[in-house]
């Protein structure tokens, strides 16, 4: 019946009119609807308007009052002082109103060859809509409208006598209240007239409130496809308008710091928006622009191709492809612009202030999974700052230098938030998955709780639901046929982003901080290295919990077949990756090419410690290297770690304009001798354990050449062995051993696990075949003596009674056993 | 004019017939143009079972008392290919039978006894006109015209020797079922290419002439009913492009597309086993035969278990493929 139907004519042409007619209704609904908002607004300022008028009127108000019962009073007790109203009287009244209406005509005229003065002047800088929303909002606001009815009222009032009507005292004092009226609605007139350019103001005034209210129409479903249309064109306007403001705004050179932060704010607060009510958007609403796309013959299908050659024509192989960033990567494109310009204009402070700004879109772009937009993003806010940094090389002074550190470091810290969030909201987007699973509902409606690109992507489920509901009647694909299609979606998606956030750490941290470090900031190079040793800290244990998630998701693979198979992500091997990203973040700091600015004494609190953060961090992966037998790591990065404990411990700390108490000056040097003893300790202990000569080899050359060179050497070894003494400490200060004892316990928790005999074990252990190894387990000694009775014992010439016995009885023991 | 013969007529005729009111009562002529998708319904419909080349030799049950006659009887039907063992031979027999159901409704057999060589062959002749009465077979033909001469014959009553006749009819229940879809589809072939016309109406008038038709719904409109006309048939309408259907939509059709498919062909073998019993009485009188579909052939009830374990998820799409595609 229906075919038969759709054959004929008639059929459609009927078609045509009900949807003109619905049309023609919702057209009629639409018109009412802004109309009524319109009003609404109207309404309000009228309201508000008419609050001012009456909290300002009842002052005047009351004073009248008092004056007329005043003359009232007056008129009927002393009647002889005041005449009753005489026509000559009257007569005044006619020329007071036309003395008025006279006065808000001049006004009016006045503020209307204001405005006209104003335009011209300003006309050829701006577009030709722009001006007439300005005007229009300048003279369509209630104020005006006012003034104008007053000005009429009062021009009728004084025009009637000459038509024989008698004017009574009530048109004379209504007339005389909307003078007044309009007197008042001047301030408010010569205000407005005053930002008549401003257009931040237009902008957040008018032109947001109609985005706003076309996107809103845009995400209301029950609009028809046409005034969807019509919304996103009005949208599309104030958009394009916006950006043209934008434009203006911005190549201005004065004002320009005020407007590039109140326009970023507002494309901030658009975008924002934007995406929270993105996933109620209708996926083939024309709101998201189509492109055309050239199927293959061969590739298209058979329905298709046979269409296409009964009509002879490509029309049918033409696919549309939706394009879903467009407003993203619009707002995107103007907010790093607008990040460059503050570049170029060489204010680092305003920079850094909008690329702060990121941090609060982080948030929305982390639990909307738009990871890749930010990505985008932050890729070319890294290009901006390269660019920019390279070009203003000059400016080196020690302010610039710190800001530029703080702009590279926010960059990097802004990176890692994004990547960690999406790893968190990775996690927790497993619990809605779980809830959506359980309700087991496939509509648009349910699918609208999902992030916008499952939305997209699952979309092709629903259609097929309901076309099951359509022919059969009910719904034949099960729960776990849907789950898996879902689940194999989002595992796609994840694969695309986990590289993408490896990739971060892998490529683009550490070539931002080659890069700074060739344009010779060390500073920022090392301060964005040692802040993603933090991440690097957390990712492992992040991408192990991830890895659990995706093996989980794993239950969900029922069907065999191969178009269903889940795509295989594989976390581990990125951990392995990130490992070596790490490992090489390291060498980094031990490169004296680029931390060589910690070697200039000074210490401030403004900037970050480097060298504190720096020797702690290499002392750390020194005892890790000798854990692990890596001489290569140890070789290369303990020089390094030496010069940082020497230079503390014969320069910094000795230094007097150091402020601190002798106790705990002593109490500093005796650390770091005791870190630097107890890491070459353990390089002797560690290389007997392995039975691996080569792990303490070099270190100890190193130390040797360094001591080599001091000339008084005797004296000096001396000085390392006295201050290494821990009974000349005095413990009211911290003893500092906590991570000495770290060292220690991880070394002899080894010792046991690997079966052999120490201080805790007896008995069944076995005993290790090295004699230092034997000896030190014994003995109840740290590893800093270990190296003092190795190395140091021997070369002094004259040695003290009062040495530590620790050292002594150890270098007894190993005298004992060679002989 | 009528004559009476006991023959039928051959199937192969030149001969345009001249249909008369009369006529139209008994000879029920077949279409002469099929619509689109009819024509390729049919084919796949038709298409019983699914043919591979290393083809067992058991494919039916055949139990007889009377082996000798049966295999004389096999030996020498004329199907349209070729086949040597008997397995073969009631495979090709069945799939002609079931063309025949499905393209005409009826399919008719006769033997025909060799003097020479006292071979019984079987051969099939047109069904167009046959009418069985009381047991009896009559063929109706009217009267025809010869292609090359131009001579003309006269209206003929042909009463056919029941007893070498077998006459195969579609089952009821099938019958309703192809109807009722095929009722649909007749309508949309009518219209298959409607849309052109809407297009070239645009274009002939004037070039400017408002055209209402929209295409994609009419593509929606025909497809909803093309999809529930055959939703009982289980077609699937050889679309195989469309994104619309799930996998689960496609294997619940496939099933029951199978199971109809199924259903006639034990239908046509249970017809089968009982007309050869039948005419067989005329040379062995205590002939019979009974011919059942083995194991090696899919079966009904394997296949509402399978669609029983599709509704648990019990089974995975490849299965179900590959068990309904297996012959």
């Amino acid at each position: 019946m229906k075919i038969w139907g759709s054959s004929k004519p008639w059929f459609w042409k009927l078609r045509k009119i009900s949807g003109n007619i619905s049309f023609a209704y919702e057209k009629n609904a639409y018109k009412s609807r802004v109309s009524f908002i319109k009003s609404k607004e109207n309404a309000n300022i009228l309201g508000s308007f008419a609050f001012v008028g009456v909290r300002s009127l009842l002052g005047v108000i009351f004073f009248l009052a008092v004056l007329i019962s005043a003359e009232y009073y007056i008129r009927s007790n002393f009647p002889l002082w005041l005449p009753a109203i005489t026509p000559d009287e009257k007569k005044f009244n006619i020329e007071q109103l036309r003395l008025y209406s006279q006065l808000l005509t001049a006004i009016f005229s006045i503020y209307f060859a204001t405005i006209g003065i104003i335009i011209s002047a300003g006309y050829t800088k701006l577009r030709r809509d722009i001006i007439l929303m300005l005007t229009s909002e300048q003279v369509g606001s209630v104020y005006s409208t006012v003034l104008v009815f007053s000005a009429i009222f009062c021009l009728t009032a004084s025009a009637l006598p000459t038509f024989n009507f008698e004017l009574g005292l009530f048109v004379y004092i209504t007339g005389t209240f909307l003078t007044l009226l309009s007197t008042l609605a001047l301030f408010p007139l010569g205000q407005r007239l005053f930002n008549f350019f401003d257009l931040n103001q237009l902008i957040s005034s008018e032109i947001l409130l109609k985005i706003k209210n076309d996107i809103a129409g845009v995400v209301e479903r029950k609009n028809s496809n046409s005034l969807a249309n019509h919304y996103f064109k009005q949208a599309h306007k104030s958009l394009e308008q916006f950006s043209y403001i934008n434009e203006c705004l911005i190549s201005k050179n004065e004002g320009l710091k005020n407007n590039l932060s109140a326009l970023t704010d507002i494309y901030m607060y658009l975008l924002l928006h934007y995406l929270l009510v993105k996933r109620k958007i209708d996926q083939d609403s024309y709101w998201f622009p189509r492109k055309k796309s050239h199927q293959q013959w061969f590739f298209a299908g058979d329905t298709v191709t046979s269409m296409a050659i009964n009509t002879k024509s490509q029309q049918p192989l033409i696919k549309e492809k939706i394009d879903y960033q467009w407003v993203e990567n619009e707002i995107i494109s103007k907010l790093t612009n607008h990040i460059d310009l503050a570049f170029q204009i060489g204010d680092l402070d305003l920079s850094l202030k909008l690329i702060t700004r990121f941090s609060d879109r982080v948030s929305v772009y982390t639990t909307q999974f738009q990871f890749e937009t930010g990505m985008r993003e932050l890729k070319k806010i890294k290009e901006i700052i390269e660019l920019s940094f390279s070009s203003s090389n000059s400016v080196t002074d020690h302010d610039t230098s710190k800001i530029k550190m703080t702009i590279a470091d926010t960059w990097a810290a802004l990176g890692s938030n994004l990547c960690l969030g999406t790893l968190r909201q990775i996690m927790t987007f497993d619990g809605e998955l779980k809830n959506f699973f359980e309700i087991d509902e496939w509509n648009k409606q349910s699918l609208r709780r999902l992030p916008p690109f499952l939305q997209i992507e699952l979309d092709f489920i629903v259609k097929r639901i309901e076309f099951e509901y359509e022919i059969e009647g009910a719904r034949q694909s099960k729960p776990k046929y849907l789950q898996q299609l879902t689940v194999q979606i989002l595992l796609q998606y994840y694969a695309r982003i986990l590289p993408m956030i490896c990739d971060f750490y892998q490529n683009l941290i550490p070539n931002f901080v080659h890069t700074l470090k060739k344009q010779g900031m060390k500073e920022a190079a090392t301060q964005v290295d040692l802040a993603s040793l933090h991440s690097h800290w957390k990712l492992p244990n992040w991408l192990g919990d991830i890895n659990e998630l995706i093996e989980r998701y794993k239950e969900y693979e029922y069907y065999a077949e191969d178009h269903y198979k889940l795509p295989d992500i594989n976390v581990l091997e990125m951990i392995q990756q990130l490992n070596t990203a790490r490992e090489s973040a390291i060498y980094n700091l031990s490169d004296v090419a680029m931390v060589g600015h910690i070697f200039q004494p000074h210490l401030s609190d403004e900037s970050p410690d480097h060298f504190g953060q720096i020797y702690f961090e290499l002392a750390e992966e020194c005892i890790n290297a000798l854990e692990k037998n890596d001489v290569n790591k140890l070789d290369k990065i303990f020089p390094t770690l030496m010069k940082l404990a020497f230079i503390a411990a014969d320069l910094r700390f000795v230094d007097p304009n150091l402020k601190v108490n002798d106790k705990y000056r002593f109490h500093l040097i005796s650390t770091v001798i005791n870190d630097l003893a107890s890491i070459l300790g353990f390089s002797i202990l560690y290389g007997a354990y392995f039975d691996n000569e080569k792990l303490s080899e070099h270190v100890l050359t190193e130390f040797e050449s360094w001591v080599g060179s001091i000339s008084d050497k005797q004296q000096y070894l001396k000085r390392m062995l006295f201050f290494s003494d821990s009974r000349n400490v005095d413990w009211d200060a911290s003893p500092r051993s906590m991570i000495r004892i770290n060292w220690k316990q991880s070394f002899e928790n080894r010792v046991r696990n690997d079966g052999f005999e120490s201080q805790l074990r007896f008995g069944n252990a076995k005993q290790h075949k090295n004699k230092i190894v034997r000896v030190f387990l014994q003995s109840h000694s740290d590893a800093s003596h270990l190296f003092f009775a190795v190395q140091v014992v021997p070369q002094i010439e004259v040695i003290d009674s009062n040495m530590d016995r620790n050292i002594t009885d150890l270098a007894r023991y190993l005298l004992e056993g060679d002989g | 004019m009528i004559k009476f013969r006991i023959n039928p007529l051959p199937p192969h005729n030149f001969y345009d017939l001249e249909i008369e009111l009369v006529d139209r009562i008994f000879y029920k002529q077949q279409q002469k143009r099929i619509g689109f998708y009819r024509r390729m319904f049919d084919e796949d419909f038709s298409r019983l079972f699914h043919h591979s080349n290393n083809r067992s030799s058991n494919l039916f049950n055949i139990s007889s008392n009377d082996d000798e006659f049966m295999k004389t009887i096999f030996g020498n039907i004329h199907t349209r290919r070729t086949a040597h063992q008997i397995d073969e031979t009631i495979l090709e027999l069945v799939t002609d039978i079931a063309q025949s159901l499905i393209w005409y409704g009826k399919a008719c057999y006769i033997l025909q006894q060799d003097v020479d060589t006292n071979k019984i062959h079987t051969v099939s002749f047109s069904s167009e006109g046959v009418i069985s009465f009381f047991g009896k077979y009559i063929q109706w033909v009217p009267r025809r015209r010869n292609r090359h001469n131009d001579q003309l014959f006269p209206r003929e009553i042909r009463v056919l020797d029941s007893k070498k006749v077998m006459c195969f009819d579609m089952p009821i229940p099938i019958k309703h079922l192809l109807s009722e879809q095929n009722r649909t589809l007749v309508v949309l072939d009518q219209h298959q290419s409607s849309e052109i016309k809407f297009l070239t109406q645009a274009q002939g008038d004037s070039p400017s002439s408002i055209n209402y038709f929209n295409f994609s719904e009419w593509n929606d409109i025909q497809e909803l009913a093309l999809y529930r006309a055959t939703k009982d048939t289980g077609w699937n309408c050889r679309k195989y492009d469309s994104s619309k259907r799930s996998d689960f939509f496609d294997c619940h059709r496939l099933i029951r597309f199978r199971r109809n498919q199924l259903m006639l062909r034990d239908q046509i073998l249970n017809q089968l086993s009982n007309e050869l019993s039948r005419v067989g009485k005329v040379y062995n009188p205590k002939f019979s035969i009974n011919i059942s579909s083995s194991d090696e052939l899919p079966s009904i009830a394997f296949l509402n278990e399978l669609e029983v374990r599709l509704e648990r998820e019990d089974v995975s799409f490849d299965d179900i493929i590959d068990y309904c595609n297996r012959h």
